[in-house]
């Protein structure tokens, strides 16, 4: 259910005590209304669980608000006595489709209550509480409809009350802190001062979640609209907003699917880029490493030369010689490793 | 308030009949009313699908659905109230115990299966011919998808600004290099 809708539904059960649907056939139109709890309690001191059938009348009756124009919320008890009988002798099939209406009515309702928290929060619910202050919801000079006192509170209105009472609360309770810190401020001003910014701070990041509540209607709601504008995968936004609880939430899912804001795709690439780097600096190594090994296979760096011997080593460190001058004995070297390649290829099968 | 004149009306409005003709007899066959409908039901509370007497109870409910059914014979209009004897029974009941047996089976296996074409018929042309009127707002009947697309729209809105927020605060860090990976290589 959308938001609009289920304030709509809100602001009916709350401000005339029920929500309603006409049904209009041929010459007859019956609007149908939602069934407070009280109400639905009194039917079954009506009919036994078993009777299916007188329960499903007499919720039919205890449900219908109006017929052809005529209120039946007025004197009530005889009233539902006599639309019982004039059910009973309906035929099944249009029973069938005022049940009908009548359990997706409930329905909406029951679901429009969930956006109660958000609903509480608008400036129209709470302009409406200030004038009712929650009391006499039902009278009739209140929702402008004769016999509405007699059908006593329901859910959602008695939750509204108890959100709006405990809202009251918080003003009251912020006001009383307020002459709190403006006393203590005489002793400690830079504490106070502190505190009042703190508290301020506070108060601006609930007033700011409220305000989001009231146009999401409630958080379920946020995060699924957030998450539509920010793309399922959030690719939409640099940095996915974690300012709230919710969409710390909302973020945590995301990364739990595996998706990634622009944030995360910057590092990813950045990351991507490092490694290749990295990569490539290890193959240029190798490639020098292979050439090297190459050259000493071919004896290059040998030919010509030989290695200097430990008694030319001893004498060039008591400076008897210099190693410059030792000879090499590069044709013999050289003669040695073709005799050994003539030796080695004469082994081979 | 008259209430057996708002009982007749919702009746008319929803009354549905059929003539037939079998046999060379003609039947007027309506709809039973809810509570008729409800009586003639609660036998399936007898239903036992391993009890043999399962057919029988079947039988006696066709039976009986098919004689609240019958509201005239050869045009001749059945009250709702029959004196029978010194008693007084529904016409239902009396259809049932004085007329049917009287029938042949073939004959009140062809009414019943009218009688079941009846109550789709009607059920069909109720169902299609109602018109409901949700009671809402004009500036609330938006559709559904199109207030998502509003509030999703007006989430981009926000996220565009922080956006650009952030777009300024890159272009002092731009200074610094950090705007784009290829930076730090």
């Amino acid at each position: 259910m959308k938001v609009a809708r289920a304030y709509n539904i809100l602001t009916n059960l709350i401000q005339q005590g029920f929500d309603a649907v006409g049904l209009r056939y041929h010459g007859i139109y019956i609007v149908l209304k939602t069934l407070s709890s009280k109400e639905t309690r009194l039917v079954k001191y009506h009919a036994s669980e078993d009777d299916t059938f007188s329960m499903r009348v007499y919720e039919l009756a205890y449900a219908t608000f109006m017929i052809n124009g005529d209120n039946f919320l007025e004197d009530r008890s005889s009233n539902i006595k006599n639309l019982v009988e004039v059910y009973k002798k309906a035929t099944p099939a249009f029973l069938d489709v005022l049940q009908g209406a009548l359990n997706e009515l409930q329905a909406n309702a029951a679901e429009a209550t969930e956006y109660l928290e958000g609903y509480s929060y608008t400036d129209k619910s709470r302009g409406y509480w200030t004038s009712t202050k929650g009391s006499g919801l039902l009278l009739e000079s209140t929702t402008g409809i004769q016999g509405t006192s007699s059908l006593g509170i329901n859910t959602t209105q008695a939750a509204w009350v108890i959100r709006n009472d405990i809202m009251d609360g918080e003003v009251k309770q912020d006001r009383d802190f307020g002459n709190s810190l403006f006393v203590a401020s005489a002793s400690n001003p830079e504490g106070v001062k502190k505190t009042t910014q703190s508290v301020k701070n506070s108060r601006e990041m609930l007033d700011t979640d409220r305000a989001e509540l009231a146009m999401y209607g409630n958080a379920e709601n946020r995060r699924r609209i957030v998450a539509l504008s920010q793309g399922k995968d959030g690719k939409n936004v640099w940095t996915a907003d974690i300012g709230t609880a919710d969409s710390m939430v909302a973020q945590l899912d995301r990364e739990m699917q595996g998706y990634r804001d622009r944030h995360d795709l910057f590092i990813e690439k950045h990351e991507k880029a490092q490694t290749d780097k990295i990569r490539a600096a290890q193959a240029e190594d190798a490639r020098k490493a292979k050439e090297l090994r190459d050259k000493i296979k071919n004896q290059e760096v040998f030919q010509g030369h030989r290695a200097v011997t430990k008694e030319e080593m001893d004498a060039h460190i008591r400076g008897e010689i210099d190693l410059k001058q030792v000879d090499v004995v590069g044709g013999e070297a050289q003669g040695m490793f073709k005799r050994g390649k003539r030796v080695l290829s004469a082994r081979r099968p | 308030m008259d209430f057996k004149k708002l009982c007749n009306e919702i009746k008319k409005e929803t009354d549905f009949r059929k003539e037939v003709v079998i046999n060379g007899i003609s039947f007027t066959i309506g709809l039973a009313s809810a509570e008729q409908d409800a009586t003639v039901n609660s036998i399936y509370a007898q239903l036992d699908e391993n009890s043999d007497a399962s057919s029988e109870i079947f039988g006696d409910l066709r039976r009986r659905q098919t004689a609240y059914a019958i509201k005239a014979i050869k045009g001749e209009e059945i009250p709702e109230l029959v004196e029978v004897g010194d008693k007084v029974v529904e016409r239902g009941l009396y259809v049932l115990e004085e007329l049917l047996p009287s029938l042949p089976g073939l004959m009140v296996d062809a009414l019943f299966a009218v009688v079941t074409d009846l109550k789709a018929e009607a059920k069909k042309k109720i169902y299609k011919e109602v018109k409901f009127d949700w009671y809402e707002e004009d500036k609330l009947l938006i559709d559904d998808d199109e207030e998502d697309v509003e509030l999703a729209e007006k989430a981009e809105a926000d996220e565009k600004a922080k956006q650009a927020e952030l777009a300024e605060m890159e272009g002092s860090e731009e200074e610094t290099g950090v705007q784009d990976p290829e930076q730090f290589e």
